[in-house]
């Protein structure tokens, strides 16, 4: 049984007005609170983004940068796997200041490209 | 022989003949040349008109979006061009792939892309809004505007191939480049022609100033050709300044007096002084721009002359650029006093652009009075200040046409499209970023070109460590340039799709402390209603207050 069904009680002199209506009301209210599914079978995302959301990507990469020193503590002198190896690649390469500032731009030039291609597609 | 006089002679007569032409139409013809050219702007372009958008505002939009982009482009090349000026051989490693970054070569990509792709894109978006408006009528043909935007971003991304590699398999790019960009200007030409023509009040000068930009640039080189000057120096030098003169300086001051009034809300301070900047703009030269008219050369494919000219072209030369100071003054001062007394700010979202405004029209004077000085000693064949030429080309474009142009483009765009940008904190950190770093890198570079210049005088056998330093702070400083454009193009294509609509205040951009309105009461003092969470968008609304005494209300 839904509240639905609910029926007042009669009164002896019948329900005023304002006791009618009240009553109304308050089905109503009841019907609403009692229709909210208690889950859903969909995928439901935030519109907004969360600010504490930030804070546990940059605490990922703080931990990240602790790790790779507490690596050089524990095993002094020895190469780091796999970086190591890749870093002496770009020897010659990325050799000047410059890269850092390139960097960027590249950065800045693909969050271009990629606002026009989010904005277009977004619904 | 007179050069400058008499290719001026045929550049004001084809001026005056257009500008007739313009008022009386051609006779019984008008209506057939108006036909023809509406059919050959939409219908004949075919299927092709159909792509874009033909919206009301819709080609000014899009000029202006590829505007911004082209400036972050042009801001890159001149980073990495001051870069290389003090470290060489910074990007070497490119030479594997067949590629020799050169600082000069990457200045010139810079200069080119900044005044072709983003100061000429930003100025033909906003007239493309704003002389309809003045006109009192809609473009004649937006969906050509549109498709002429893409055939300009191509001629303009051909010269920076060409810029850096001249010839391609055999095929010199720049002179292509620049065919494709005079099939772009002919068609906006014709488009902003017959706009004017179906004009329904009498155009303010802001508008003719605009056409005159237009106009101007062809009569220019039609003028250089016609008295046969193009192929010396001088005419070469000439045609790069009245260039200079006509479409980027009559196209800016055009589109920034229309901005300026529209974003402050305020009348336009003087007509004479628009007047003046018109005729000013036509009839001297300005001296703004490179001494160097290689730009010319390589766009016309024309032999390089050395810039030799007769001591009467010395003369009229200099005369006319110290007559340049009046249009220049004029423009500046009518600029700066209608700004006045509004509550136009960086931080107000409905007056975007002013601040960059208000920065150009600042940094127009001394940077016109500094390239007067270059480009007379470099006429008079001195050529003592030739150093600093290279800076105060660069002063020009990123301190003067570039606020101006970016000013006017960001007022004009939220009305075009019918959105503000995105956010106004981007806006304002953009707008910092941009001018902080144009003016504290260029005016280092500055400096390290007069420390050039002195050691140069003093015949010095080894060059200062301190001008090194100079130059690398200065292209670090104009990083804040890139990354202020970054910021300007992500906030405007974001606010095309998710930016506040034009007229909603729902949503003013205020803090989340500040109050929306505020009611007055009786006499208090400003320092009260700030102490209360009032900003400078506050809304105060006074209660009226009667003394009359008060009575029962009778029913």
């Amino acid at each position: 049984m839904t509240l639905r069904d609910y029926v007042p009680r009669p009164m002896l002199k019948g329900p005023s007005p304002l006791v009618r209506s009240a009553s109304v009301a308050f089905r109503g209210v009841c019907v609403v609170s009692i229709e909210v599914p208690s889950s859903v079978d969909e995928f439901i995302q935030g519109e907004k983004e969360p600010a504490s959301s930030g804070v546990v990507v940059v605490l990922g990469f703080v931990s990240m940068l602790s790790f790779l020193i507490l690596y050089g503590i524990l095993f002094p002198g020895r190469d780091m796997p796999v970086i190591s190896e890749v870093l002496p690649m770009f020897e010659g390469v990325f050799d000047s200041g410059i890269w850092f500032f390139l960097m960027g731009v590249i950065f800045g030039a693909f969050s271009i490209i990629a606002t026009m291609l989010t904005e277009a597609t977004s619904e | 022989m007179d050069v400058i006089i008499s290719t001026l002679a045929t550049f004001w007569l084809l001026l005056a003949l257009s500008f007739v032409l313009i008022k009386r139409g051609l006779w019984i013809f008008s209506d057939v040349a108006k036909g023809l050219s509406m059919f050959m702007l939409e219908k004949a372009l075919g299927p092709a008109t159909d792509f874009v958008s033909g919206r009301p505002g819709s080609s000014s939009s899009t000029w202006i979006v590829h505007g911004l982009v082209w400036a972050f482009a042009a801001s890159t090349f001149t980073f990495i061009g001051l870069w290389l000026s003090h470290d060489a051989t910074a990007l070497h490693s490119f030479e594997s792939w067949g590629y020799h970054p050169d600082s000069s070569e990457l200045i010139y990509a810079g200069r080119i892309t900044a005044l072709f792709g983003a100061i000429g894109m930003l100025v033909v978006g906003a007239s493309l809004y704003s002389l309809p408006k003045l006109c009192g009528t809609h473009l004649a043909s937006e969906s050509n505007a549109t498709l002429v935007s893409l055939l300009w971003t191509l001629s303009v991304l051909l010269m920076f191939v060409g810029s850096q590699n001249a010839v391609i398999a055999g095929v010199t790019i720049l002179p292509i480049a620049n065919l494709l960009l005079t099939l772009a200007s002919t068609a906006l030409v014709i488009n902003l022609i017959l706009t004017v023509s179906e004009a329904t009040q009498q155009i303010p000068f802001p508008g003719w100033l605009i056409v005159f930009a237009f106009i101007g640039n062809m009569a220019a080189v039609l003028a250089v050709f016609i008295s046969g000057a193009f192929d010396e120096g001088v005419g070469q030098w000439l045609l790069f300044h009245l260039a200079g003169g006509t479409f980027f300086f009559c196209g800016v001051a055009g589109v920034s007096l229309y901005s300026v009034s529209v974003g402050s809300g305020n009348p336009l301070w003087s007509k004479s002084l628009v007047a003046f900047t018109l005729f000013g703009a036509v009839i001297t030269i300005n001296p703004m721009g490179s001494t160097d008219p290689s730009m010319v050369v390589d766009l016309f494919s024309l032999t390089s002359n050395e810039l030799a000219p007769s001591s009467r072209d010395v003369i009229s030369g200099s005369f006319l650029m110290a007559l340049s100071a009046i249009p220049i003054i004029a423009f500046s001062a009518n600029m700066l006093v209608t700004m006045r007394g509004s509550d136009a700010f960086v931080e107000n979202p409905d007056s975007p652009g002013i601040a960059e405004l208000n920065l150009g029209a600042w940094m127009l004077i001394p940077i016109a009075i500094g390239s007067l000085f270059v480009q007379t000693d470099a006429l008079g064949g001195v050529n003592e200040l030739n150093g600093i030429s290279q800076s105060l080309d660069l002063m020009a474009i990123w301190l003067v046409m570039m606020p101006l142009s970016v000013g006017a483009a960001l007022n004009v765009l939220p009305r075009a499209s019918g959105r503000h940008q995105l956010s106004a904190n981007r806006s304002r950190w953009a707008f910092w970023m941009m001018s902080g770093g144009a003016f504290l890198g260029l005016l280092i570079t500055l400096m390290s070109d007069f420390t050039d210049m002195a050691l140069t005088e003093s015949m010095a056998e080894q060059g200062s460590s301190i001008n090194q330093e100079l130059r690398k702070v200065g292209s670090v400083m104009f990083y804040g340039t890139v990354i202020g454009a970054i910021f300007h193009c992500t906030n405007t294509i974001s606010g095309q799709f998710r930016g506040r609509i034009m007229g909603d205040v729902s949503k003013a951009s205020l803090s989340s402390i500040a109050i929306e309105s505020y009611s007055l009461t009786g006499p208090t003092t400003i320092r009260k209603i700030l102490a209360s969470g009032a900003t400078l968008d506050t809304e105060v609304s006074p209660s009226e207050q009667s003394e009359e005494e008060g009575s029962a209300t009778e029913l």
